[in-house]
């Protein structure tokens, strides 16, 4: 009996093996001049493999693998989907930039996946010491990731202030952990979110979730436990920045969801403050310091400081079980995002780091396809009709206002012109103002190929949105 | 009988102007595409004008497709008389800008005409949707193209009138927005007829007038909010601003006359003498700030907010109109009067624009100061700018003066000062338009070209039509005005049974 459970689980777990086992065969395969050239192969390979295994895998019903320590539902699946097309984008697309900062070896591509696999274990863990594992998994992972290019003095100190701060947050996740297990006796997340419906509210659960989730606010960097984000997105080689800014989110989305599915601590009045508060200032302060910026990566970290706050207005408005809400937006800011950062990315060559916005001057006229891509993408992060990204923030205002937070929404709206201006700014300078540099990398015909594919997606789910609205509503609520 | 008129009407310039991104090669053949696509959709307009059947006062021509039904969104269009006009006026205005593109030289040509091909089909879009988040989509991403059109192929100053232009629109809009949500939670529905039936207490309906109202106030624009207005003109290139005037401020007034006042009319008329306020501030003061301008542009920029102070002071006055008199009739004509001063301006100001673009484009320069006596280099080109000046300042026979006469008529009837301060501007407006002709056209050479142009052949072409049609609208006032008719009765009627 239990070495046929362990077998099943196991065979659910293919994907993350295969993750496991190449990212081992990675590390060794760098370390050989012969095949040091073909890491990168190698972990687009592996990639791949463990993505068809995995969509090949799919489960409707839930499941509960490894002692009930791992579960696999269809919306682990579904959320692990999207991690691995938005990490193959990331990989295939920084393949030149590793190139031209030479740090395109082994211990990146073996890393990066281990960080991926560390997600992975968040995202669909269900015992505590599991998911402190995955949590740890990806941040030693992202750690090292950060101060990879060694070179750069940025680097170092993003990854010391990402190394400290982001300890601390995992300590604060832990000492909730520790509280909620001395409450409930049990160490699975989805007997502790029903421990409510059979027990009293007491003030230490409550406290315990508190803790949790400014541990998770500060993986999201809502303000104010943003601090760290500018200085990593600027400091960390853009590979790093792109793989942060998306991945963790999705995996730490679905950490919440986990904890607050079925759970009435979503009702409970205080929490709900706590999330709506944080939402609210976040997307203050992001919005207001973004417009200060003159680095493109500070700017897109305040942005994902002021988006972070709509995913936790988006959690806040998930009363009666709903979180769809908050997973469309949480998706549409990744693939938007990841879209982004793609496409400064792909535009840094070796003789020229695109690091100012100023950089971006008379762009348009050095390759109008790409940049017709990127203003597509800010449009969708700006939230404008034609892009997906109106559709995150209509839902996002759709359920404030139909809780009766007319007030909430109009200050949110408010920031969100206000937001407009630097999301604008890049435009004009693409698009009004004059003088190219000719050192900006356009070339390269499979990479353009990759790039378009997530503004194409985000026009065409504009367009026809509603299958994907109803398999998201469906499976989160 | 074409099934999908609307959508057609809708998309065939959207996707033809993306696919004119793709073609950058001979000039004469954009130029010939662009102004085909143009005429087919203009005879489209035509079309859907002949086969809308006036005599019914319920939207016609509708479709009404499932889009997100988990949203409840539904593509949902639809005509009444008021949208059809306004939809021949934008394919009308638009042909006449594509022929006008093809006698100027532009860089990114390709670019150009698809941004206003998408402009085309996207301002279609806003005329004959009924859904309100259908709408609303197609009123922000009116903003796109006209962002690009200002900020690529505009002034010097362009970087700062397309932004001011983008986010103060933005601005409106976005509560716009919040409001629909708002009506939607209650009715859970977003379908504009659904939206006529609905029980909204005073202070909601005040709450929901005061945010839509601003929404479309920022857009047309009334007093406090247009100073957006005078900068984008200045910037915009001559077409872009021909778009602006005739179609854009359009929108704004339509939205007026759809989306608020027969949605929340409580709140409106309890708020409304705020906005007759403003209205006659637009006429009067912003009629005074445009005769001390020395741009030409800005000029004809202020007299279209002051000439738009007369649409809204249409539409608001109809509640005290309705108390003083009793008599539908009364807010039918008030009505009328506004549409008329839309469909007039649209064609006076898109003419008036014309004429001083091509001056731009002759002496590189919009300052008044600097021009002086050019009937002497440009005769015929002369004859047309002081006739649609003539026509801008209401004369009788142009088609301005009807619709001015309809509501300084109604607003007597309303309260006589509102009928006095709005009189003020056949004095004020003659004062800016003659004293601009006196000192551009008459008076001594300023500036001596070796080789000044008079009109080409296409100028003399578009002019001429406009000129023709502001005279049969003058003259000839009665098809429009009982064309409208039973939809105006029909929404006044409708009006009153929920005030």
């Amino acid at each position: 009996m239990i070495i046929e459970n362990t077998i099943t689980s196991l065979l659910n777990f293919i994907p993350e093996i295969i993750l496991f086992i190449m990212s081992m065969v990675i590390l060794l395969a760098g370390l050989f001049k012969f095949s040091s050239k073909y890491v990168f192969h190698l972990a687009v390979l592996s990639v791949i493999v463990a993505f068809i295994v995995s969509l090949q895998n799919q489960t409707i019903t839930s499941s509960l693998l490894f002692n009930n320590s791992i579960i696999k539902t269809n919306v682990t699946d579904f959320f692990k989907h999207i991690c691995y097309f938005i990490f193959l984008v990331q990989i295939l697309i920084s393949r030149n930039y590793l190139k031209d900062k030479k740090i395109i070896t082994g211990e990146f591509y073996s890393l990066l996946i281990f960080a991926l696999l560390g997600c992975f274990i968040i995202i669909s863990s269900n015992n505590l010491i599991v998911l402190f594992l995955g949590i740890e998994l990806s941040s030693l992972s992202l750690y090292s990731l950060i101060a990879l290019n060694r070179s750069s003095i940025l680097s170092s100190e993003a990854a010391i202030k990402y190394f400290v701060l982001s300890t601390i947050a995992s300590g604060i996740i832990l000492f909730g952990f520790s509280y909620l297990y001395g409450i409930t006796g049990t160490l699975s997340i989805s007997d502790i979110s029903k421990y409510l419906i059979s027990y009293d509210e007491s003030n230490l659960y409550l406290f315990s979730y508190v803790l949790i989730f400014i541990g998770v606010a500060f993986k999201f960097a809502v303000a104010p436990f943003h601090m760290w984000l500018p200085d990593v997105y600027e400091g960390s080689p853009l590979p790093i920045t792109n793989f942060i800014a998306s991945i963790p989110k999705i995996a730490f989305f679905v950490l919440t969801y986990r904890f607050l599915e079925d759970n009435p601590i979503i009702n409970n009045d205080n929490f709900s403050k706590l999330l709506l508060l944080l939402g609210i200032f976040s997307i203050l302060v992001g919005n207001l310091f973004a417009l200060a910026q003159k680095k493109i990566m500070r700017m897109l970290a305040y942005s994902g400081v002021a988006n972070a706050g709509f995913i936790f207005l988006g959690i806040f408005s998930a009363i009666n079980n709903n979180f769809s809400i908050a997973a469309f937006y949480v998706i549409s800011y990744a693939v938007t995002i990841v879209s982004a950062i793609s496409i400064v990315t792909f535009i840094s060559s070796k003789k020229f780091d695109l690091i100012y916005i100023n950089d971006f001057k008379g762009f348009s006229s050095r390759s109008g396809y790409v940049s017709i891509l990127l203003m597509i993408t800010l449009l969708s992060t700006a939230g404008i009709p034609l892009t997906i990204g109106f559709y995150a923030k209509y839902l996002v205002l759709d359920a404030l206002v139909d809780r009766g937070l007319i007030l909430a929404a109009v200050v949110v709206v408010l920031m969100t012109v206000i937001g407009l201006y630097y999301y604008l700014r890049v435009i004009w300078f693409m698009f009004f103002e004059s003088g190219s540099n000719s050192l900006i990398n356009v070339r390269g015909n499979f990479s353009l190929f990759i790039l378009s594919l997530i503004p194409a997606s985000i026009i065409l789910v504009f367009l026809f949105p509603d299958s994907i609205f109803k398999y998201v509503f469906e499976i989160l609520t | 009988m074409i099934e999908n008129i609307l959508s057609l009407l809708i998309w065939i310039p959207i996707i033809s102007g993306l696919f004119l991104l793709f073609y950058n090669k001979k000039i004469y053949i954009i130029n010939a595409y662009n102004i085909f696509i143009n005429f087919i959709v203009f005879l489209l307009s035509v079309y859907l004008l002949l086969g809308f059947n006036q005599s019914k006062s319920n939207f016609q021509f509708i479709e009404n497709i499932e889009w997100i039904p988990s949203l409840n969104i539904y593509y949902f269009l639809g005509v009444d008389a008021i949208s059809v006009l306004l939809i021949l006026l934008n394919t009308i205005i638009f042909l006449i800008v594509s022929l006008y593109n093809s006698t100027i030289t532009v860089k990114k040509r390709n670019q150009y005409y698809a941004s206003f091909l998408i402009a085309n089909g996207i301002t279609i879009g806003v005329f004959s949707a009924l859904d309100a988040i259908l709408f609303y989509i197609f009123f922000e991403a009116l903003l796109i193209p006209m962002f690009l059109i200002i900020g690529i192929w505009g002034g010097s100053n362009r970087i700062y009138a397309s932004l001011k232009f983008f986010i103060y629109t933005f601005l409106g809009s976005i509560l716009l927005l919040v409001s629909f949500l708002y009506i939607n939670s209650s009715i859970s529905s977003f379908n504009v007829i659904s939206f006529y039936n609905t029980n909204f207490s005073l202070l909601e309906q005040e709450w929901l007038f005061i945010a839509m109202a601003i929404a479309f106030a920022i857009k047309i624009p009334m007093f406090p909010f247009h100073t957006w207005l005078p900068d984008a003109h200045v910037e915009a290139p001559t077409s872009g601003s021909v778009v602006l005037a005739a179609i854009l401020l359009k929108v704004g007034a339509y939205g007026l006359i759809r989306y608020v006042i027969p949605v929340v009319p409580m709140g409106a008329q309890s708020l409304d003498i705020f906005f007759i306020i403003l209205s006659l501030i637009a006429i009067v003061y912003v009629g005074l700030v445009a005769i001390t301008q020395n741009d030409m542009k800005k000029l004809i920029a202020y007299s279209s907010i002051s000439h738009m102070g007369f649409v809204t002071l249409g539409f608001f006055i109809i509640f005290q109109l309705f108390d003083n008199t009793s008599n539908n009739n009364d807010l039918v004509i008030s009505f009328s009067g506004s549409m008329y001063q839309i469909i007039s301006h649209g064609f006076v100001s898109a003419a008036l624009f014309i004429c001083v673009g091509s001056i731009y484009d002759r002496y590189k320069t919009k300052k008044i100061s600097d021009l002086g006596g050019i009937l002497n280099q440009m005769p015929i080109y002369s004859w047309f700018f002081v006739f649609f000046a003539l026509a801008n300042c209401g004369l009788p026979g142009t088609s301005s003066f009807v619709g001015e006469l309809l509501i300084i008529m109604s607003s007597f009837k309303a309260n006589y000062i509102y009928a006095f301060l709005a009189s003020t501007t056949l004095i004020v407006s003659a004062v800016y338009s003659l004293w601009l002709v006196k000192r551009v056209v008459y008076g001594e050479i300023k500036v001596n070209l070796e080789e000044c142009v008079d009109a080409n052949f296409i100028e003399k072409i578009l002019l001429f039509t406009m000129a023709i049609i502001v005279l049969i609208l003058g003259f000839y006032p009665d098809y429009i005005i009982s064309f409208m008719n039973v939809t105006l009765e029909n929404m006044t009627n409708n009006l009153l049974l929920k005030i």
